[in-house]
């Protein structure tokens, strides 16, 4: 696929993303983040990532404004070429960036993939614990994901590949009612060496969809660096 | 360091790409143009290695998948057909999973392809026809992928059986550099 497509498929995005900005429950994010992988050996590898969210537009109006921080650490254990577990810790600071609580996360993780010439599907289950300040809040997601290269079955260097997900979120707490969030997600990337993935994307988030639901839109940027 | 730089221009030189069926060599073009009618799904690439450069075309005939292969020139090199593992002669099958036993701690199955040499005698049509038709006289290799444990390293590797399920050779496929957005 030439990269005028992809540039087109872009816009699109952007198009559609005006539209929804008429919504006043609705919120519109930037999410962009830096990962360093590494294989320690066949079996085990570790993830390193920060990420940084931030408003764009709220209240109806465009303005930047830092929400949080992320420092993540995912080890994974694969039990074969296609299944693996994964324990994820990660902490978010966010009482000094826009006062909201900060947070622990630990994250349990299963993931199986099967491949089917070009297509590749993902299904992935997480448990959760959050743990805030006040609350702590346990998470089960499910989450159904599909990619492929842009051109050909095998990704080259220098050739750019679609993922596109779906997931299904449900948190439980003690004081509050259960809450359901839905999330779909598309992203092109570019393996732009055999070290430096980039993925720009886009996600609408449906939260707490059972109780108050609240949209929103974020943009996603991300780099990921293996070594 | 001159080590390093060779082995990252190679990988830097390997690329399989998805053409269009003008971009195939002539005499592939004429082959394609030939397949019976019910072959489907055409799909052309073009897969380059190094200085190597080589054509393939997949199709789907009778609900299998074919994947014919091409020199750089469009001479025939092999005709390749998706099989399950289970649906192999007794025979052959017990000899394959024999190897696969004694050689590794553990193994399992990815993918499975009866592979057809190219007979030059026959010419293209007919050695095409007569792998499609089933009505080959030349018994085919085996081509499997599989991944398989050694002590504590694993990998995927390409294994090659003869005709008769002895095994020939094998490569080390690399870990595809597509790995799965986890996080």
């Amino acid at each position: 696929m030439s990269y005028t497509k992809t540039l087109l498929v872009l816009l699109a995005c952007f198009a559609s993303l005006n539209l929804l900005f008429s919504q006043s429950d609705f919120e519109g994010l930037g999410e962009t983040s830096f990962a360093i992988n590494t294989d320690i050996n066949n079996n085990y590898k570790v993830n390193f990532a920060i990420r940084s969210r931030y408003y764009l537009y709220q209240e109806d109006n465009f303005s930047f404004e830092n929400r949080q921080l992320d420092f993540v650490h995912f080890s994974t254990l694969n039990l074969d070429y296609n299944h693996s577990v994964s324990f994820g810790i990660q902490y978010r600071i966010r009482e000094s960036i826009d006062g909201g609580s900060n947070e622990l996360r630990l994250t349990q993780q299963f993931n199986y993939t099967k491949k089917n010439e070009a297509l590749r599907f993902g299904h992935r289950i997480r448990f959760e614990q959050r743990i805030l300040e006040n609350l702590t809040i346990l998470r089960s997601r499910y989450r159904f994901a599909l990619d492929f290269p842009l051109n050909g079955e095998k990704l080259d260097i220098g050739e750019a590949y679609f993922v596109g997900s779906m997931e299904a979120l449900l948190s439980n707490s003690k004081h509050e009612k259960p809450e359901l969030d839905h999330r779909t997600t598309t992203q092109l990337g570019w393996l732009v060496s055999e070290k430096i993935k980039l993925q720009f994307g886009v996600e609408y988030r449906f939260e707490a969809f059972n109780l108050n639901t609240e949209q929103k839109l974020f943009l996603l940027t991300s780099a990921i660096l293996k070594i | 360091m001159f080590i390093s730089q060779f082995v990252f221009s190679q990988t830097k030189n390997e690329k399989e790409e998805r053409i269009t069926k003008s971009e195939f060599p002539d005499a592939a073009i004429a082959v394609v143009n030939n397949l019976p009618e019910n072959c489907k799904r055409l799909k052309f690439y073009k897969e380059t290695d190094g200085n190597k450069q080589s054509f393939e075309v997949k199709f789907k005939h009778k609900r299998k998948r074919y994947s014919l292969e091409f020199s750089k020139d469009g001479v025939i090199e092999d005709l390749e057909v998706l099989t399950k593992f289970k649906t192999i002669n007794e025979e052959k099958k017990s000899k394959i999973e024999g190897y696969f036993k004694s050689s590794f701690n553990k193994y399992k199955l990815i993918k499975v392809q009866k592979q057809f040499v190219y007979n030059e005698e026959l010419g293209a049509l007919t050695f095409v026809n007569d792998v499609l038709d089933n009505t080959s006289t030349e018994a085919p290799n085996f081509e499997i992928i599989a991944e398989v444990k050694t002590n504590k390293k694993r990998d995927i590797r390409e294994f090659t059986f003869d005709e008769s399920g002895i095994f020939v050779n094998f490569r080390i496929l690399k870990p595809t550099s597509f790995e799965h957005v986890l996080y």
